[in-house]
């Protein structure tokens, strides 16, 4: 196997692993029709300025695709639960230790994640409610100061349920090619 | 499939439609696809592995496209490609899109006319 193949496939650990296990030789085979057409001295140069870039764009992209993607967490409860305490806690500790009341700080910081746990599940089990407690437990969760926590939470419901149509829609019956 | 699904998905990303009209005449593997594409472009677009396998595996999800089995010339050809062609859903997309194009074009040359002659720049 070339060095150039070998460090390309490498390199495809920037993608997710689901990614790498549905296209990873597809991408390795791509790459070595390139390197096989355009290859050799300066081309073997070009292509590599070509595909370093295209793999550091979409790699991020993916990440960012399978980070969001609800699916990618509701069937890993135990994971997703030590990332929502985690992240909780920390809004927990913040609201409490500024505004001094325990209470409030329980229903900012762990309410949300309640919320959101809740509607993951309802999601799972296709009961109606789902998008509503989700996207609640999303914008609940946001106060002025935790606007990352906010965006991060509201992603993950509206781009990776609402824009895919998994959330409050049927899947897409198969169409038959003509 | 609703019609209302076909509106939802355009304007198209200029890879997806890129990879729509590169299986317009028939199924291709990847290389193929990205060889398809280059052609089209002039040579202006060359779509990495990244780019065309990210957005193969989206319009799988969309429906757009459906692996196959099929093979042009199974003696010639390497069995391990996968090959992918275009849906009914896939193909009717692509005609909308061309549609929304041709309308766009078709203003943008009639705005471009009466930009020329407010401008008094016809003849030059």
């Amino acid at each position: 196997m070339a060095l150039s193949e070998r460090a390309y496939r490498a390199l495809l650990v920037a993608y997710p692993s689901e990614h790498r296990r549905l296209y990873g030789d597809s991408m390795i085979q791509l790459f070595r029709d390139r390197i096989r057409r355009d290859g050799g001295g300066l081309g073997t140069l070009n292509v590599w300025v070509q595909v370093g870039f295209d793999l550091v764009v979409s790699a991020f992209k993916e990440r960012m695709a399978a980070l969001l993607a609800i699916e990618a967490w509701t069937g890993r409860w135990w994971e997703a639960s030590v990332v929502l305490l985690t992240v909780n806690s920390m809004v927990f500790g913040f609201t409490f230790t500024n505004s001094g009341h325990l209470g409030w700080g329980i229903a900012t910081g762990f309410a949300p994640a309640v919320l959101l746990l809740t509607g993951l599940a309802l999601r799972n089990s296709h009961r109606r409610g789902a998008t509503v407690l989700l996207t609640v437990a999303s914008v609940g969760a946001g106060f002025a100061w935790w606007v990352i926590y906010t965006v991060v939470l509201a992603l993950a419901v509206v781009v990776g349920g609402f824009r895919s149509g998994r959330i409050g829609h049927e899947p897409r019956e198969p169409v038959a090619v003509t | 499939m609703n019609p209302e699904n076909i509106v939802d998905l355009l304007p198209l990303p200029v890879a997806q439609l890129h990879i729509l009209l590169a299986l317009a005449d028939g199924e291709k593997h990847g290389y193929a696809i990205m060889s398809e594409v280059e052609v089209m472009t002039g040579g202006s677009v060359t779509m990495g592995p990244g780019t065309l396998y990210g957005t193969v595996k989206r319009m799988l999800n969309s429906r757009l496209l459906e692996e196959t089995d099929e093979r042009p010339d199974p003696v010639l050809d390497d069995q391990r490609r996968r090959y992918y062609r275009l849906t009914g859903f896939g193909a009717r997309v692509l005609d909308a899109e061309v549609a929304r194009m041709e309308q766009l074009a078709g203003t943008a040359e009639r705005k471009r006319t009466v930009g020329i002659r407010r401008l008094g720049l016809e003849g030059r």
